[in-house]
């Protein structure tokens, strides 16, 4: 390493009649560390651009008043903050997001109970066929939403006659087609798998004394993971359920196809935003305020669940 | 009440056999010990107690009613852990009151008993520390309070003293003898260390591979072993083995004999035997010394000499290591590297087995006696005379495994490197010779003097337990 760092200098000192990519490159060789700090400023910032500018950009339409909405460039053509009260005011926007809170609460909630008793299963037990149907499990989370749409539609309008009484009443399925329901039940079984990874993980590393003393001490075996396991697991349980959460509120494909739209249906913030858009106009600057009132809830989210979400992804690769 | 009664217990798992046919009763009030080493299934039989382990058969008992099925939670017990299982997400009243909790109990009496169990183990005035707050030795008293809090039938502890440091562990062991006088109630300890078990019991059950060897008090153990096995386990330092074969008149091994006064019913001879003898029944031989620069040391008490002790026997020592109170002297029997490179040996028959009458070892040592001579010179005034081992010196046998611990009183103005390497003589304290089956290991015998009165009275009390 020192004769090449010596040899790297004295080129360079030698040769100064070198163009600067040549020079660059011979320094380079020299000193990697150079070459990565500023590959590392590229892609950082690289990344912030595209991640943020989208934002920039809704801030700047949002901004910019009704009439003034062609031609918008990187500021916005005017200033409208009023947009922000407006978007309240012409759609019941706050009621959509309240709906989008209560299904991914309710999903979660949904998620974390099953998640529980299933990472208990396989992170505390050794039974035949475990690694299988984990895998089985993390084949699911992947298949597409769509693949389930049309029979779970059937399903959820009721419109599946399960069998016939003998005094000739039909049994069909539910009618959940405009209810929470509609929503949380695939969305439960899409995001399980994940959920259940996390806390397969967590609770097959809480120590088998623990759970053992909460027995001896009375608890049953379900009373020890809930009232042991569970809060010694706080930072996998707090990923499990900030990640399914985000990913409920996110949803478009169910969230935009198993309610009509209306408010009152359970319609969620897709929906919300979707009526910005009238028969004659579309208002750009409503919808654009109203994407970033609805960003609001899972940016607090995270700030809040931060420290938990990253001390339980890196936990559950690190500890034994 | 807290009696706890195993009937033929049997435990699988996929592959092994952990626990086989085990029976013990366990009279409500007793402190009784399981120990063995590791593996012999001694937590499997706690944890069946305490309803975390399913017997494959058999069925367990507390107070007379059969708890096999039962989940632990309806069960009378309580249980101190060794990794001492703490919630750690609570305070030390929480971990405390957590069963009393559980059970609904009146705010004002869980504040009542976990004040009194915790002065019990006193740890008053820390009730709102955390776990990690606090040393090894206050988490397991908070876990011997939560145990005593529920005033429970039965406490079992799994090894609870094992991740103590040494101090700390003599003093709580102190403390739970306390505790089972206060308490009077049935305690069930888990550990592998033969002395907690010996120290701490009523009565102890040893146990090897899954089986139960012996269950009696711990001195009846210790003097009075069943087998090999808790002959070899019990007692520190352990006791010492020697192969060898019954004769008309006694035992013989490749390195001594000892003569036998008693009626050995069920045994013939030539069958092959261990002789155990423990540590301290050895003793050097009459006028044997250590000899050191400061001129020849005299361990032996002449006062304890009388015919219960065997000939005197050849041996070399190896390592001294003295512990304060004894020292215990590491010795071999002699080889042919012992006597000055000797060709004797060599020239003998290399049987050793049958021929090792006395009149053989009288030759053998004569024929020794000129480069042994010169060696002895050196290494002190052991004698050449006591004859029996001269044949033992054979080519593939591996004398060199045999060998005698002895442990003797210790000596203040000795070197103990100085008397390293020295041939001495030693005596074996017939009184306390146990004899073992070769084959299965059974005792066949304690002590080879005539029998007496206390000696029967105890046997025949072992046969009624």
């Amino acid at each position: 390493m020192g004769t090449e760092t010596g040899r790297g200098t004295t080129t360079a000192t030698e040769d100064e009649d070198k163009t600067f990519v040549e020079r660059w490159a011979s320094g380079s060789i020299a000193d990697p560390e150079r070459t990565y700090k500023v590959l590392f400023y590229i892609v950082a910032i690289s990344f912030l651009v595209t991640t943020l500018f989208p934002f920039y950009w809704l801030t700047v339409v949002a901004l910019t008043p009704q009439g003034n909405l062609t031609d918008v460039g990187l500021l916005p053509n005017g200033f409208n903050p009023g947009a922000f009260v407006e978007v309240f005011t012409t759609v019941p926007f706050h009621i959509y997001m309240i709906n989008s809170v209560i299904i991914g609460l309710l999903t979660t909630a949904l998620v974390l109970l099953l998640a529980s008793l299933a990472g208990y299963a396989f992170g505390r037990f050794e039974f035949p066929g475990r690694t299988p149907l984990m895998l089985i499990f993390l084949a699911i989370s992947y298949f597409p939403p769509a693949a389930f749409l049309l029979p779970l539609f059937e399903l959820f309008t009721a419109n599946i006659t399960f069998f016939t009484l003998p005094g000739g009443t039909e049994v069909t399925s539910p009618m959940l087609f405009n209810g929470p329901g509609a929503m949380v039940l695939p969305y439960s079984a899409l995001f399980l798998p994940l959920s259940i990874f996390i806390l397969t993980t967590f609770y097959s590393q809480i120590p088998d004394g623990l759970e053992d003393a909460a027995r001896v001490e009375g608890n049953t075996r379900l009373g020890a993971l809930f009232k042991v396991i569970m809060p010694l697991s706080a930072p996998g349980v707090a990923t499990a359920g900030v990640l399914t959460f985000i990913a409920v509120y996110n949803e478009y494909f169910f969230a935009f196809l198993m309610t009509d739209g209306r408010v009152q249906n359970w319609a969620t913030i897709v929906w919300g935003l979707l009526s910005y858009q009238g028969r004659f106009q579309t208002s750009y600057n409503l919808m654009a305020a109203a994407s970033l009132v609805g960003v609001i809830p899972i940016a607090i989210l995270v700030v809040i669940a931060q420290e938990k979400i990253v001390s339980g992804l890196t936990a559950g690769g690190l500890k034994e | 009440m807290g009696d706890v009664t195993y009937d033929d217990v049997r435990k699988e798992y996929d592959d092994t056999t952990a626990v086989e046919g085990l029976d013990i009763e366990i009279e409500d009030g007793e402190f009784v010990t399981l120990v063995g080493p590791s593996g012999c299934g001694k937590s499997t039989s706690l944890e069946m107690i305490a309803g975390l382990t399913e017997p494959t058969s058999g069925s367990v008992s507390i107070d007379g009613e059969n708890v096999t099925g039962l989940p632990p939670k309806d069960r009378d017990i309580a249980m101190v852990f060794q990794n001492i299982a703490l919630f750690p997400h609570m305070d030390v009243y929480d971990n405390i009151s957590y069963g009393l909790r559980l059970r609904d109990t009146d705010k004002a009496e869980v504040d009542r008993r976990v004040e009194e169990a915790a002065k019990m183990v006193q740890m008053e005035g820390m009730l709102d520390r955390m776990p990690d707050e606090m040393s090894g030795g206050q988490q397991q008293r908070v876990a011997i309070a939560r145990a005593i809090v529920r005033e429970p039938a039965v406490f079992l502890m799994d090894e609870p003293l094992a991740n103590l440091d040494a101090k700390l562990r003599v003093h709580m062991r102190t403390q739970l003898q306390e505790l089972h006088r206060q308490l009077d109630t049935t305690i069930i300890y888990v550990t592998h260390n033969q002395e907690e078990a010996m120290t701490m019991s009523s009565r102890i059950a040893v146990m090897n591979e899954g089986k139960l060897q012996q269950f009696d008090e711990p001195l009846e153990c210790y003097y009075h072993p069943t087998n090999r096995f808790v002959a070899g386990f019990i007692g520190s330092p352990s006791m010492n083995f020697v192969e060898g074969r019954l004769t008309a008149e006694g035992v013989e091994t490749d390195h001594f004999t000892l003569d036998i006064e008693r009626e050995l019913p069920d045994t013939e001879v030539g069958q092959r035997v261990t002789v155990g003898v423990r540590p301290e029944d050895i003793t050097l031989a009459a006028g044997a010394t250590f000899e050191t620069d400061s001129g020849p040391v005299d361990v032996q008490n002449e006062n304890e000499m009388d015919g219960t002790y065997s000939d005197p026997i050849d041996v070399v020592t190896d390592v001294l290591e003295p512990v304060g109170d004894d020292i215990y002297v590491y010795t071999r029997f002699p080889d042919q590297a012992d006597r000055g490179g000797s060709v004797a040996a060599a020239g003998e028959p290399a049987d050793g087995g049958t021929a090792g009458e006395q009149d053989d070892g009288q030759t053998a040592g004569s024929d020794a006696a000129g480069p042994a001579a010169s060696a002895e010179g050196e290494t002190g005034p052991a004698s050449s005379d006591a004859g029996g081992d001269g044949d033992s010196v054979e080519a593939g046998e591996n004398t060199g495994e045999e060998r005698l611990l002895m442990s003797i009183p210790p000596m203040p103005e000795m070197s103990t490197y100085e008397a390293e390497g020295q041939r001495t003589q030693i005596v074996l304290n017939r009184e306390m010779v146990h004899l073992f089956d070769g084959e299965t290991g059974d005792a066949i015998t304690h002590g080879l003097t005539p029998e007496t009165a206390s000696d029967r009275g105890t046997s025949a009390r072992a046969e009624s337990d």
